[in-house]
């Protein structure tokens, strides 16, 4: 009969999991308390020298109109930069869309790169977008193949909004998510929908980017065909059986890449694991606990998919316990303290942009005055004159800008993860 | 609800940057501590009969990490634990540990029994003399005796842990 310590499993298994928490700044307050939990998980430290397994990717690339000139160029030619990136046991299929899809490259192996290159180039702009066109076109492609052999991921690009079909691409990206398939969509210029596109990478916890400039492309598309290809686990899903006092007010990832988490019923979808780079998430609980000295423990249970174990399919728990202490113990990791530090910059942000959409123009200007201060303290100057920018914008105009708005969002989240990876390392 | 020092927006305890104005809850985090590693649980004491009162509480919630089950129980219950599957005799335990996988977990078949003090004082856990034991907060129960049972303890069933939280 195995008895196995739960506490043991997860710091030798194929994932490590360790949580920090802000907790025992619990005091003996009456009311509900707000606590931050840290979760990170990470691959192994002797990692697992298999070979990983062959990516199947779709390209859907947004050929409307919109797009002619250096920013279909551009994808252009990171479409082919990646077609040269891949190896030849990876799987590719590129769909085009306008109001419809079209297959540029039906589903194939990478073998013939000059080929495939070529067809990349007969991509010419025309009509509408419609992305719910090109989704569909680009899941059917990437079906071609039994998925459980693959890690799979379609990147979605796109310069304008989608009309009347958005409820149509969330319903399939979390059709598509369910059966193992990633997304990650990109934004060029500042014309589409930011929080569309949040929610239709949400389902399989993928990333979602904004590319102010067409020359980025090529830079952002590198780094996820990078992540892509030293994939250590996928499907990674925490779920949570907390109990009726602990209320789960939002999530965010933090690393690889910050990301707003959806919250399903008791588990959400955390994305991948890419190469050694731990997977971190932010949880703030609103807990009703007034036991001093007790501990409330929080169950969780974190499943992921690891291609290179011979049980691809594992499942961690354990109990997270969270102590009520009257005293001073220590101090919270600083680690913690600045990502909750810049997320909460993240959200005033937010609301901010909530407030002018509310007609509230003067509440957003003072929020983005105070928001302006605030990331000088932090020492992020270029933020902090975007910042600034954007004020001025505002209260002259009444309105937002729209580059403006896109650049502090997501310059913002960049900060999260890159202030967090070299807090981590030091 | 405290104040923030700056804008006097309302806030949680335990916050650490004000919602609306972004400063540093700094009076709070002056005295904060934090806790990493593994949590050290306090063995319960033999001698002192510590009751969570009852009083208010209608339900008992008994959570199980390894499957992800949660079972609530009304608080007067007697909630017997073991396992049994259709092929063995006799009647269904409450809490039949059988699909979380309780024969690898050492559960025996009559494993324990959780039920309201004689008294009324509160809830009690009784290990029915099973093979692997039952222990209580990582404390090892000696079989056949009433122990106090409180919310946020943690059993384990031979190896299978159990949460327990009233409500
Ligand atoms: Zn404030």
């Amino acid at each position: 009969m195995a008895f196995t310590d739960t506490l043991q499993k997860t710091k030798s298994g194929p994932l490590q999991v360790s949580i920090d928490d802000s907790c025992s700044q619990l005091s003996e307050a009456d009311d509900t308390q707000l606590v931050y939990v840290l979760m990170t998980v990470e691959p192994p430290e002797v990692e697992n020298k298999k070979e990983i397994l062959p990516l199947n990717l779709t390209l859907v690339i947004d050929r409307s109109t919109s797009m002619r000139g250096s920013r279909l160029d551009k994808v252009k030619t990171a479409a082919k930069m990646i077609i040269e990136k891949l190896s030849p046991r990876d799987h590719l299929s590129v769909i085009s869309y306008s109001d419809r899809a079209e297959v540029v490259i039906p589903h194939t192996k990478v073998d013939d790169r000059r080929r495939l290159a070529g067809r990349i180039n007969q991509i010419v702009p025309s009509g509408g977008t419609e992305i719910l066109q090109g989704l569909k076109a680009g899941l059917r492609e990437m079906q071609s193949v039994p998925l459980q052999d693959y890690v799979n991921h379609l990147i979605l690009l796109t310069d304008g909004h989608t009309y009347g079909d958005s409820q149509e691409c969330l319903d399939l990206a979390q059709q598509a998510a369910s059966r193992g398939v990633g997304i990650s969509a990109f934004g060029i210029g500042d014309e589409w929908n930011d929080e569309f596109l949040d929610a239709l990478v949400a389902p399989s916890g993928g990333q979602s980017g904004y590319i102010a400039e067409p020359e980025q492309v090529i830079h952002y598309l590198r780094q996820r065909i990078q992540g892509l290809g030293v994939i250590y686990a996928q499907n990674v899903v925490l779920h949570e059986q907390f109990p009726p006092s602990v209320q789960i007010k939002e999530v965010f990832k933090l690393s690889p890449f910050a990301q707003p988490i959806k919250l399903g019923r008791n588990q959400m979808s955390l994305g991948t694991i890419e190469g050694e780079v731990p997977l971190v998430v932010l949880l703030e609980l609103l807990v009703d606990f007034k036991g001093k000295g007790q501990m409330l423990g929080l169950p969780w249970r974190v499943t992921a998919e690891v291609p290179t174990l011979d049980t691809p399919q594992i499942s961690l728990s354990e109990v997270h316990g969270l102590i009520v202490h009257g005293e001073s113990q220590g101090v919270i990791s600083p680690v913690l303290i600045e990502a909750v530090q810049i997320l909460n910059l993240y959200r005033m942000h937010e609301q901010a942009l909530g407030d002018v959409s509310r007609g509230n123009v003067d509440a957003a200007t003072k929020r983005m005055e105070r928001l302006t201060e605030r990331f000088r303290e932090a020492g992020l100057n270029g933020l902090a004159q975007t910042a600034k920018a954007q004020t001025l914008h505002l209260a002259q105009t009444g309105k937002v800008d729209a580059t403006g708005r896109m650049t502090l969002k997501f310059a913002t989240r960049q900060q999260l993860t890159s202030r967090l990876t070299s807090k981590m390392r030091s | 609800m405290l104040k923030c020092s700056e804008c006097d927006e309302k806030l949680y305890p335990g916050t650490l940057f004000c919602n609306n104005c972004g400063a540093s809850i700094k009076s709070l985090r002056d005295e904060v501590a934090v806790l990493t590693g593994p949590v050290e649980v306090n063995p319960p004491s033999l001698v002192g009969q510590n009751f969570d009162s009852l009083m208010g509480k209608r339900e008992i919630f008994l959570m199980i990490p390894f499957s992800g089950r949660s079972i609530s129980y009304p608080i007067q219950q007697h909630i017997r634990i073991g396992r049994s599957s259709e092929s063995n005799s006799g009647t269904e335990p409450e809490l039949n540990l059988q699909d979380d996988a309780g024969v690898e977990h050492g559960v025996s078949r009559d494993h324990g029994l959780i039920r309201p003090d004689d008294q009324g004082r509160g809830l009690v856990l009784i290990d029915l003399d099973s093979t692997n034991g039952t222990k209580l907060n990582n404390y090892r129960l000696p079989p056949h005796l009433p122990y106090p049972l409180n919310s946020g303890d943690e059993i384990q069933f031979g190896s299978l842990l159990v949460h327990v939280f009233l409500k």
